[in-house]
């Protein structure tokens, strides 16, 4: 503690004192988003490197519906079981289509699992407690982008797993790289579990560092009185909350706070944007995305995405007047 | 076949990262400082998390020295080697600076960064205003003490519905905040509410009135004792504390208030 004292009281001599606190405010947001996306980045390397070794193709082709694209809406409830963080879903989306679950339902359980959570659910509830219809609206938001960006998913893409080169190679070599031979032996297994995830963990988490540094930059620089003047209009006020949701990359569980702190001032379908929109694409996971999937595939479902998420705030904008009901 | 002995650098870079990173995580939970980043209701997910690091890293020590009969395969360890490169620099650079720089709190600047209850959410309910359950317990006659365990609520109560306690008196604590359009005596006395981690921090608080307010720069922490009185602000009806006693003491040990914390 001493050495920190030090060296901040050296910082403070090359940099003005209101540099210093921005700069202190910046490390403080910027590794509080770091801390508290471990545990979830931890348990979704675990549980990707654990399907990746445990679980083989043929188990998976069985638990599939028939006609596919029938789980579509299953694949959304799916999230229940597995409650993860936003920035949590993506490895587990990764060893799901390497083991041959199509894209159409892979992406509705990323998207809805960190919205449809209890804990997630509860907190919206505290949020804006006497308009229950904002948890409802939410959910409700979550289902159509979920459920018809897997329908367009199935139609533009089919059975197409569009990884990367470097996740297609992934994919091919069944070893987890450590030793070239498959093996039936448990304990291996177990071995090259831990040595999968920990490939993963550095090869999501520098993306998560990179996500959460950009957060960061937002949160401190970007004042959000700054939103404030497009607070009431139909449009602008819903693509100003959804951007504004891609930049902070805050936590599922808690946006609905923040949401709730711009509830005089915004259109009730540009908050639910927001709501739904940033915990399934933020800058975190949209970068970790890229480092799975085909960049052609990841732009076009921000673009899929982005398309519904304005379709249904406006119409929630068009029925309710634009007012919290 | 010759056997050959094979060092990994990249598995002896990762698993320092690694164990760097378990330490670091040690290093905050010890001081209990842990909760200047996040909410501790996921402080138990965070240690556990801090072990499997430590896992991971001894996985990963493992790996830095192999024995194998043939050459490696070296299509193998290329391409891996490769999608990792740029990524150590984050992580080293990461952990220099947690390590390097000061665990500090937010300061009073982020509050017109984030904004004011008070400002922008002047009647918009926010955390358990209805049913209000705290309306009896603080309409006895006794003074409001405000805990940080009730704190969004007490503000929110103080905020939306000050008819009912006007008179009460009221002893809280929490740093300067000057909102433009404040006058010359009168200040904001703020608190960060955090739900998840820091950067969803919400600061919360409740305008007072004191003709000692110049005194007092903003993010100076007071402990104040005072009236609930009813002002205007903005043009809007708003519950204000006129200040009695007015102490000027350190930050807490605890800075930020923690909603739905159980207590222990």
């Amino acid at each position: 503690m001493q050495t920190m004292d030090m060296f901040s009281n050296i910082l403070s001599s090359f940099i003005e004192p209101t540099q210093l606190s921005q700069f202190i405010n910046f490390k403080v947001t910027f590794l509080s988003i770091i801390i508290e996306s471990l545990p979830f980045l931890l348990l979704s390397v675990f549980v990707s490197s654990l399907i990746h070794q445990f679980i083989n193709a043929e188990t998976i082709y069985k638990l599939l519906p028939k006609r596919k694209i029938y789980g579509i809406i299953p694949a959304c409830f799916f999230g229940i079981l597995l409650p993860v963080c936003d920035c949590g879903t993506v490895p587990i989306a990764r060893s799901l289509v390497v083991k041959g679950v199509p894209l159409y339902l892979v992406i509705p359980f990323m998207f809805s699992a960190p919205i449809i959570n209890p804990v997630t659910v509860l907190a919206t509830h505290y949020a804006f407690t006497p308009h229950v219809s904002m948890v409802y609206l939410r959910l409700g938001m979550a289902f159509f982008i979920a459920c018809f960006t897997g329908w367009m998913i199935s139609l533009l893409f089919g059975e197409s797993k569009e990884l990367n080169r470097h996740t297609q190679f992934y994919a091919e070599c069944s070893c987890t790289c450590a030793d070239n031979i498959e093996s039936s032996n448990f304990f291996l297994k177990l071995r090259n579990t831990l040595y999968g995830a920990c490939d993963e963990f550095f090869s999501m988490g520098k993306y998560l560092i990179l996500g959460a540094m950009i957060g960061a930059l937002v949160q401190n620089f970007v004042p959000r009185s700054s939103l404030l003047g497009v607070g009431q209009n139909n449009i602008l006020s819903i693509l100003s909350m959804m951007l504004f949701g891609f930049g902070i990359s805050v936590c599922s569980s808690a946006d609905a706070f923040i949401a709730s702190s711009f509830a005089t001032s915004f259109t009730s379908g540009s908050l639910v944007a927001f709501m739904a929109f940033g915990p399934m694409i933020d800058v975190k996971n949209t970068l970790m995305l890229l480092s799975a999937f085909k960049f052609r595939f990841v732009s076009l479902l921000i673009i899929i995405t982005i398309g519904f998420c304005i379709t249904g705030a406006v119409l929630i904008n068009i029925v309710s007047g634009g007012k919290i009901i | 076949m010759n056997r050959q002995l094979h060092f990994h650098i990249h598995s002896l870079i990762k698993s320092l990262v690694l164990l760097s990173s378990f330490n670091l995580i040690r290093v905050l939970l010890s001081a209990e400082q842990l909760s200047l980043y996040i909410h501790p209701r996921f402080t138990f997910f965070t240690e556990v998390a801090d072990y499997l690091l430590l896992i991971l890293a001894l996985a990963e020590f493992s790996r830095v020295v192999s024995i194998s009969n043939v050459p490696v395969n070296s299509l193998h360890q290329h391409s891996h080697g490769h999608d990792l490169n740029g990524g150590y620099i984050l992580f080293v650079a990461t952990l220099f600076f947690a390590m390097v720089f000061p665990n500090s709190t937010l300061d009073a600047t982020q509050v017109s960064n984030r904004g004011l209850n008070t400002r922008i959410t002047p009647n918009t309910a926010t955390i358990e205003n209805l049913p209000r359950p705290l309306a009896e317990e603080l309409k006895t006659p006794k003074g409001i003490v405000v805990t940080d365990l009730k704190y969004t609520e007490i503000m929110s109560e103080l905020n939306q519905f000050p008819d009912d306690y006007i008179g009460k008196e009221v002893n809280m604590t929490g740093f300067v905040f000057r909102s433009p359009g404040q006058s010359s005596n009168q200040i904001s006395l703020v608190r960060y509410v955090i739900t998840c981690c820091t950067a969803d921090a919400l600061p919360y608080g409740i305008l007072c009135e004191t003709a000692s307010a110049k005194q007092y720069p903003d993010g100076t922490w007071l402990e104040i004792q005072g009236v609930v009185q009813k002002g205007k602000y903005d043009n809007e009806p708003v519950g204000m504390i006129k200040l009695s006693s007015i102490k000027k003491i350190t930050e807490p040990m605890h800075p930020y208030v923690f909603p739905y914390e159980t207590p222990e």
